[in-house]
């Protein structure tokens, strides 16, 4: 197993599909579970499709999350900000932001765009909120996967035979040369799930911490532009998909210098080469001015489908905390605080906040 | 300066429409990159310089004068 940490390896492995294969590309090498490295990448996950495979998915999910197409998303996600704001105001401080706030608003929207019907809400948030929660056993967690595994069997089954308005239907109603099956519509729900809920939730609630950390930095949101390009300078600062994605070499090749043999792996390490030296100065430093063509949501053809959606739920949901949260403080002391070190999605395992007054 | 498409490598992530607004777009059917401005301007040409660096698939190619 290679790391490559530095930006140019990254972008020249991730951006040579042809000699660096997706079939890997799981956490299985975090997880010492060796056995499942080079098991058939299942039906849907197109993060583990390489080439045609990939490209045949990819192509008819990007029209769902263009740019115009998110921008329409923005008064339903405006909507679920204010209104789990406002029911944390209701409570009285302090209250976990991870929790409250960061988990359901970004279970909500990808609920919204896979088609979860309202009243279903409330169970699809309990699980996939459960899945992802460290202070429930690995056994729990594991139940609450199978149950979330079982809610988009139940959806993809119910949008087969009554297609509406969403992202599933219009898969299901688009005309094509190959339909997508059952299997592929459900492996491809719990990987928008995965990649589009967790990896948010954890930017919400580690870009409030990083900007409660810099309030030079917190201070450029009274100016409501600058999230529109600070928001790319706070996911290449907190870079979430941490310890390595991973690919297999299917050719023999060279990176920085070191042979590499067809078979091998290489795990790219996203939140060194957005901190490299020699891509940029001061990397260790959050400038919401700072404009770059990080690694954020990877490189390459497998570069993050939703990334405007997640940049979309970023730039309104951090400066409407801070705008509705005056005095907005972590009620934590600094050492009790716990980040997912270990995790493939790095976060703050739970974020005490507190405030001094609630502006409407 | 002009710029060259290699369409065939575009995987529609649409950085190229938020880096140079004014030169590309993504077509309504599949996502792929439209280019809305063959001939940018002086001014444009930091976001083109921009977008190009940023497209994950490396579809756009400056061609320096």
């Amino acid at each position: 197993m290679w790391l490559v940490s530095g930006y140019e390896d990254a972008r020249t492995v991730l951006g040579d599909a042809e000699a660096f294969s997706n079939v890997d590309a799981s956490s299985s090498h975090l997880m010492g579970d060796k056995d499942n490295l080079g098991s058939p990448p299942p039906p849907g996950v197109m993060l583990r499709h390489d080439g045609d495979s990939h490209a045949r998915l990819r192509l008819r999910l990007a029209r769902e999350f263009m740019v115009k197409r998110v921008a329409k998303l923005e008064p339903f996600i405006r909507d679920v900000v204010k209104s789990h704001i406002d029911r944390m105001a209701s409570q009285k401080g302090p209250v976990d932001l991870y929790r409250e706030f960061a988990l359901p608003v970004t279970a909500l929207i990808i609920g919204e765009i896979l088609g979860v019907p309202e009243e279903q809400r409330p169970e699809f948030e309990k699980a996939t909120a459960a899945q992802v929660d460290l202070s429930l056993s690995l056994e729990e967690r594991q139940a609450a996967a199978l149950q979330s595994a079982g809610f988009f069997v139940a959806l993809v089954q119910a949008k087969l035979q009554s297609p509406g308005d969403d992202l599933l239907s219009r898969l299901i109603l688009q005309p094509t040369e190959r339909p997508m099956d059952a299997a592929e519509l459900q492996g491809l729900a719990l990987l928008l799930l995965a990649a589009g809920h967790d990896t948010t939730a954890n930017m919400i609630t580690l870009g409030t911490y990083a900007l409660l950390q810099n309030p030079e930095q917190m201070a450029k949101l009274q100016d409501l532009t600058v999230m529109e390009t600070g928001v790319d300078e706070l996911i290449r600062y907190l870079t979430i998909v941490h310890n390595g994605v991973l690919r297999k070499a299917l050719v023999d090749t060279e990176i920085a210098g070191q042979r590499i043999l067809a078979g091998e792996h290489v795990a790219v390490v996203l939140e060194s080469a957005n901190r490299d030296p020699r891509f940029l100065s001061d990397a260790d430093k959050l400038d919401l001015d700072r404009h770059s063509a990080h690694l954020g949501f990877g490189y390459g053809p497998h570069q993050c489908l939703g990334q405007h959606l997640a940049r979309l739920e970023l730039r309104v949901a951090l400066p409407e905390l801070f705008r509705r949260f005056k005095g907005l403080k972590v009620a934590t002391p600094e050492s009790e605080i716990s980040f997912k070190n270990d995790m493939v999605v790095y976060g703050i395992k739970k974020l005490m906040i507190d405030w001094e007054e609630v502006i409407s | 300066m002009t710029f060259d498409i290699k369409i065939d490598k575009c995987v529609g992530a649409g950085v190229c429409a938020i880096a140079a607004p004014g030169i590309f777009d993504q077509n309504d059917d599949d996502g792929i990159v439209v280019v809305l401005d063959a001939n940018p301007s002086n001014d444009q040409l930091g976001q083109l310089r921009d977008a190009a660096a940023r497209c994950p698939a490396a579809v756009i190619t400056l061609m320096e004068p």
